[in-house]
């Protein structure tokens, strides 16, 4: 009988979170949480813009100054700067993929646990 | 207004004779170098010199600090390789020490001078270097052509995987240099704001700068934490084969 009448109310407040979910979608109320996570995912997102450039910088800087090294020994301005930026420009980017697909792997790992 | 960027001026304290034309002067750099290290080892002399089954607050802190770094070895690196967790936590202290102490007023941020830090990094990714050299061998040079790489691929290969490599410390430098520096040049924007706007309008400024403060102390730990977490990967990347 307490089973029968347990199982009841646990069927009836299944019913009203799902009815309560239904028109907060229709009223367009944004859940606490929500608006927390969205909040917190600006900040994550600033962050990893902050790591990409800094991968990217790295990159460019690296090939540039490399370049400007050989140029300088061999002063044959502007060649080696011209080839070394290209050079490092795609080792940034590299870099950043590397980066990101981390981070991704990372995180696809975080929501499994 | 004070030039925000004069707080990261390098003064002279001690002028010394130059050594092949190179300034070995202490500097305010320096002295804040020194004074990282010995805040970090007065703390864990204090902590630890009395060890307690029941740890007390200083004791929790210090063994907090050092299991969050076994943890992040253990994780990143692999757990058969603690010998490397003194180098390791060296260069978390040291990092989170410059980062906490810039934050006094009056003091220097040493991590916020590119010639600091780059040092480091070009230091820690060379440690990392001879650590892959003598586990790996020759076999480390596959890092920069990968085994099943066609070899006519090579030429443009390994000028991007080498310049990939050399840019790892310079971008560990700018992540660290750029954030400590703007943080320290908008708490002195901001400090200013409150000197213009006088006894009324001053307290807006005030406490945003306590915000702002309370921020970049959390900024300082994950700021040395992210380095760490970083020279941890390319240890790893330099130990283990792709």
């Amino acid at each position: 009988m307490t089973k029968n009448s347990d199982s009841k109310e646990k069927l009836d407040l299944d019913d009203i979170s799902k009815r309560l979910e239904k028109a907060k979608k229709d009223l367009n109320i944004v859940d606490e949480n929500t608006d927390q996570r969205s909040s917190s995912s600006i900040g994550r997102y600033m962050w990893i813009a902050f790591n990409v450039v800094s991968e990217l910088l790295g990159g460019i800087i690296c090939g540039f100054l490399i370049g400007y090294f050989l140029d300088y020994k061999f002063e044959t301005k502007p060649i080696f700067i011209c080839i070394f930026l290209l050079i490092g420009s795609i080792a940034g980017v590299l870099n950043t993929i590397r980066y990101i697909n981390n981070y991704e792997k990372n995180n696809s790992l975080n929501e499994k646990e | 207004m004070h030039n925000p960027t004069l707080q990261f001026k390098i003064k002279e304290i001690v002028d010394l004779p130059q050594v092949n034309g190179v300034n070995i002067s202490f500097t305010n750099s320096s002295l804040f170098m020194c004074l990282g290290v010995l805040v970090t080892a007065v703390f864990f002399y204090v902590a630890l010199h009395k060890k307690q089954k029941y740890p007390t607050k200083l004791q929790s802190v210090a063994e907090m600090v050092y299991e969050l770094i076994r943890g992040m070895m253990a994780e990143m690196v692999g757990p058969s390789e603690m010998k490397f967790v003194p180098f390791i936590m060296t260069i978390f202290l040291f990092v989170a020490m410059g980062n906490l102490l810039g934050l006094l007023p009056y003091s220097f941020t040493y991590t916020s001078h590119f010639a600091a830090v780059g040092s480091m990094s070009v230091l820690s990714i060379l440690i990392t270097v001879v650590a892959g050299l003598k586990r790996r061998g020759l076999n480390w040079f596959t890092n920069f052509f990968p085994k099943g790489t066609p070899i006519a691929l090579a030429p443009i290969l390994v000028p991007i995987e080498v310049i990939s490599f050399c840019s790892k410390p310079l971008s560990l430098t700018i992540r660290l240099s750029v954030n400590m520096m703007v943080g320290h040049i908008m708490i002195k924007v901001i400090a200013g704001f409150i000197y213009d706007l006088g006894f009324i309008g001053g307290w807006i400024p005030l406490l945003f700068i306590i915000c702002l403060t309370i921020f970049e102390m959390a900024i300082a730990f994950l700021q040395a934490y992210v380095y760490t977490i970083l020279t941890c990967v390319y240890l790893s990347d330099a130990l283990h084969a792709h």
